[in-house]
């Protein structure tokens, strides 16, 4: 009825309204999946941190006693250029080895699982500042600058931060928007390409993630545990016993010069 | 995202970012892994369409790797690209069934062979006929009752 006395919305007005429910479904889309992707992140660098604390720290151990070996047979034998040479590589492996477990291995090894409260929390976050929703590059620069926080501050369980986050967000002239129909049916066409790649983006990280060596150790680890082994231990396990092998030849060369 | 920007964007570190040593600490561990883990055993299947997917979806339930060949013309192809460790034959034509154990006992002395037969009384003719050249194989006659019966031959060839 009203619409043939002439309330009928003008077709811009009708396209903007689409759009902003195109826009509403993609962001809440997006929110869920930046989740998915901070979490995974969260998950594979506690994991990362576990392996290296309980594995990879031994095998470091066992690097460095593996280049003393070589070391000392070419310290015997110094005509032998076979020996210097692998004496060099072994001192090299136990160096890659120690830098790459050492710096992380005596950090913290807490496993990633944030309360759903935290995980709501940071939708909220998400939905209010992610860059893919800023209105220009000066918003842009302060949302991304905030999101980058509001990560660390997911996977930290901090939740104060993530409130401190928002509420610095919240009370920026940024979050004002502009007006005008045309402006905004604009603005809401370049926001909907812009989480359209961002959407993209995150896909390809996951799948990154998810084709990852470290992903695959974690299933490996998760399936063991679900048959009641744990994993990390028994590799643990092994390589101690071949430090121990290791050590009785370290033992060996000392006291006679040979294995 | 925008042109030009992405050396602006934030990028919070992720596994991806793992420098070299982590990763090869974190390979290690994989490879070290998948050495300790038992190989599962592998069975090759050959060759009646209509039997080989019921059998190849007990097998693999079962926790055995299987390969099916569709002929008995592929099989020693397959068996040197498989590295199976026992070999179904299914009896339907004795000439071929006898004429492909044999070739694998000789070019393959370690894979074992099962011989599931249709043929009503072949059991006996075929075993005989084998042992006389010294090959050694099992046989189960075709339908089985229970797939538990082709479990327990299968078993039966591990020791």
């Amino acid at each position: 009825m009203s619409g043939d006395l002439g309330f009928r919305p003008k077709p811009e007005e009708e396209e903007l309204k689409l759009k902003k429910q195109e826009l509403q479904g993609l962001e809440t889309k997006l929110v869920e999946l930046e989740l998915q992707l901070v979490g995974l992140r969260g998950e594979m660098s506690a994991f990362e941190r576990l392996y290296l604390k309980r594995v990879g720290i031994l095998y470091a151990e066992l690097d460095e006693i593996e280049a003393q070996i070589s070391e000392l047979l070419a310290r015997h034998d110094p005509g032998n250029l076979k020996a210097q040479g692998a004496a060099k590589e072994a001192r090299a492996r136990a160096e890659e080895s120690r830098s790459g477990a050492g710096e992380l291995a005596v950090g913290e090894t807490r496993r990633f699982a944030p309360p759903p409260a935290l995980k709501s929390l940071y939708r909220e976050v998400a939905r209010r500042i992610h860059p893919d929703l800023a209105v220009n590059e000066a918003d842009r620069a302060k949302r991304q600058r905030l999101m980058a926080q509001a990560n660390q501050a997911y996977e930290n369980g901090d939740e104060g931060k993530l409130r401190a986050i928002l509420e610095e967000y919240e009370t920026s002239p940024e979050a004002v928007l502009g007006e005008g129909m045309g402006v905004d049916l604009v603005r809401v066409i370049r926001k909907i390409a812009q989480v359209k790649r961002r959407l993209a983006e995150i896909d390809t990280e996951m799948q990154q993630v998810m084709a990852s060596e470290l992903f695959e150790l974690k299933k490996k680890v998760d399936e063991g545990a679900r048959q009641g082994r744990d994993v990390l231990n028994e590799m643990a396990s092994a390589t101690q016993s071949q430090i121990g092998v290791r050590q009785s030849e370290l033992k060996r060369v000392r006291e006679h010069g040979k294995k | 995202m925008n042109e030009g920007k992405d050396k602006d964007k934030i990028v919070p570190s992720t596994p991806n970012s793992l420098d070299m040593r982590k990763r090869g600490l974190v390979r290690r561990g994989l490879q070290d892994l998948s050495r300790s883990e038992p190989r599962r055993k592998r069975i090759l299947i050959s060759h009646e369409e209509a039997v080989n997917e019921v059998l190849e979806g007990e097998l693999r339930s079962a926790g055995y790797e299987t390969k099916v060949a569709s002929h008995s013309s592929q099989v020693l192809e397959l068996v040197e690209a498989f590295w199976p460790d026992v070999v179904l034959i299914q009896l339907i034509a004795e000439v071929d069934a006898l004429k492909l154990s044999e070739q694998l006992a000789r070019g393959f002395p370690r894979v074992k062979i099962v011989i599931l037969g249709r043929i009503v009384g072949a059991e006996l003719k075929v075993k005989q006929y084998l042992q006389k050249k010294g090959i050694t194989c099992s046989f189960l006659e075709l339908p089985f009752d229970r797939k538990e019966q082709l479990l327990d031959v299968l078993e039966s060839q591990f020791g």
